[in-house]
């Protein structure tokens, strides 16, 4: 690190670290922007979903697949995960880098079990009820739209360990602050796209 | 489509201002125009599926929604003509292709209107009537607004000025060798040409227009090498572009041509539409700074996004061809491996940016002055 960005370096961290430099205003701002071109996306895989959902070919419909036991399981894994991302935000403000890699840490793990219940739960799908992307246009949507936000967290938690394993030495400063605070709000999208589908797939999909 | 036109609706709106020495007419009107195009042209795609059996319901809304696209646009074309209205119309290359524009584009309009009718649109679909259609739009539109564009931003981005005899030249021949293609495909739809084929039934009477047509497309490659050629003799004995070749309106054209890679050294203070423009009636025609000079924040050259796009579009083609071929996963794992690799990369490597000194920036300003 030179001489002349040691602005993006102080002693005593500002309220509000990622806001403070016109890079993590832009990134917060970039971020956003990102977010609702992937509302869209959603929303068309969603539309798509429902469009479909009773084109079952023969094979098994939602009501005999779903088991909301798992479901409420990976919900409440992914909320509670986004619940301790606000906690780690909480602790870079008051400048804790400790307390904050901390509950980022148990955010990445909260991740990491909802990724395994779904893998088991679509193996389960697979292999038991030989329900899988091509078996039926109500797979192709199922998969598509719930495989690509699985993939969305997985790849949350790939970028949450790059950040943590590049930063675990040299602490908190006004340059890493926003990558912090952009990853934090890419984890909340993911819950709340996770809260729709729970509903429309999961619910809707007992009741009718 | 209207993604495509969009951008050049923009340039069109730069264009007829400049060269007719008024403000745009209507801007505010324009801007809503341009908003409610964008936000329709998201909602009528079932458009081209009239006849595959949506059902009259469906049908009904999106040919409504198409239908309406046709007000704001027609709100954009009337104010473009009010623009030039009693200005000081200036008639070279870039305003040419955008006079041009303004007849082709409403012909393609016209016949949108007729398409997007889903009764008559089981008479139109498939054949070479939505061909003549769809490039009135996209010739007329966008690649008539490309031309302008070049013509008009040319100076600003190489230094150089087109030459105008030439950019004459390319025009004529483009102009007249594209309704030549395009105007008589119109009837060969109707008569009952269908598209999507690479030869056709001879003596039908089809012969004849196709042959027109031919010789339309011909005169089109003529004015393309001849605005080839222009773009080789601009590069070695073009004239200089100053500053401010076409008596600008707006900020680019306060920059030298080509601009600083820094573009201004000081954010300039804009007083309203058309800034330097305001500057030229009512300053000293320059852009007043409207911040202190300081040093700029620059971020550093970077080859990665690049390579990330490389990636994707490699594993664009595994994604496309898995289902024929087992190797093409090779391509899609291989290139999404890659662009995520990128990013891994991207977010390890540290990247604070450079600053350029104020000192330097004082003297480029120094050196405009003289």
């Amino acid at each position: 690190m030179s001489q002349e960005h040691s602005e993006l370096f102080p002693d005593v961290l500002p309220a509000e670290p990622e806001k403070v430099t016109l890079e993590g205003q832009n990134k917060f701002f970039g971020l956003w922007f990102f977010l609702g071109g992937e509302t869209v996306l959603f929303a068309s895989l969603f539309g798509t979903y429902l469009a479909l959902k009773n084109s079952t070919a023969g094979g098994p419909s939602s009501d005999e697949l779903f088991g909301l036991g798992l479901v409420f399981l990976m919900t409440m894994l992914l909320l509670v995960s986004s619940l301790t991302s606000v906690y780690a935000m909480y602790h870079m403000r008051n400048g804790d880098y400790k307390k904050m890699v901390l509950w980022l840490a148990i955010t990445g793990l909260l991740g990491i079990g909802f990724l395994g219940a779904e893998i088991y739960e679509f193996a389960h799908y697979i292999i038991e009820y030989d329900f899988n992307f091509r078996s039926s246009a109500f797979g192709s949507g199922f998969f598509a739209l719930v495989g690509f936000h699985g993939g969305h967290v997985l790849f949350g938690i790939c970028w949450l360990t790059t950040l943590l394993i590049r930063n675990a030495k040299r602490g908190l400063n006004l340059y890493n602050a926003p990558k912090f605070n952009t990853f934090s709000l890419y984890w909340h999208f993911i819950d709340v796209v996770w809260v729709f589908i729970f509903t429309v797939v999961y619910l809707m999909g007992k009741v009718g | 489509m209207y993604i495509l036109i969009l951008p050049l609706f923009g340039l069109f709106s730069d264009v007829f201002s400049t060269f007719s020495r008024k403000r745009l007419f209507g801007y505010t009107a324009m801007v809503f125009a341009t908003m409610l195009i964008a936000f329709l042209g998201f909602m009528v795609w079932a458009h081209h599926m009239f006849t595959v059996g949506l059902g009259p319901v469906a049908n009904s809304i999106f040919a409504v929604g198409t239908m309406a696209i046709a007000v704001p646009t027609g709100i954009k074309i009337f104010n473009w003509l009010f623009t030039m209205w009693g200005g000081q119309v200036t008639i070279n290359s870039a305003m040419l292709w955008a006079l041009g524009f303004i007849p082709s584009f409403t012909i393609g309009g016209m016949t949108g209107v007729m398409l997007g009718s889903a009764v008559a649109d089981y008479q139109f679909h498939d054949t070479y009537f939505v061909v003549a259609h769809f490039h009135y739009v996209i010739v007329g539109g966008t690649v008539f607004g490309i031309f302008s564009a070049l013509h008009y931003w040319w100076p600003k981005m190489f230094g150089r000025i087109l030459n105008e005899t030439l950019g004459k030249i390319t025009f004529w021949f483009f102009f007249f060798g594209f309704h030549l293609t395009f105007f008589i495909q119109h009837f060969l739809g109707l008569m009952g040409m269908p598209r999507r084929y690479w030869v056709f039934l001879h003596d039908q009477g089809l012969d004849l227009g196709n042959v027109i047509s031919s010789i339309g497309a011909f005169l089109m490659g003529v004015g393309v090498v001849v605005f080839l050629y222009n773009i080789v003799h601009t590069a070695v004995k073009g004239e200089k572009a100053s500053a401010d070749p076409w008596d600008g309106r707006t900020l680019e054209w306060s920059v030298s041509s080509p601009p600083p890679y820094y573009n201004f050294e000081q954010l300039p203070l804009v007083r309203g539409l058309d800034p330097l423009w305001i500057e030229k009636m009512e300053g000293d025609g320059t852009m007043p700074p409207g911040e202190p000079l300081d040093d700029v924040h620059m971020p550093n050259g970077s080859f990665i996004p690049f390579l990330m796009g490389l990636g994707f579009f490699v594993a664009g083609f595994g994604f496309i061809y898995q289902a024929d071929y087992t190797w093409t996963y090779l391509l899609l794992y291989g290139g999404m491996a890659f662009s995520i690799g990128c990013m891994v990369v991207r977010s390890l490597k540290d990247d604070y940016g450079y600053h350029i000194p104020k000192e330097e920036l004082q003297k480029a300003l120094e050196g405009e002055a003289k």
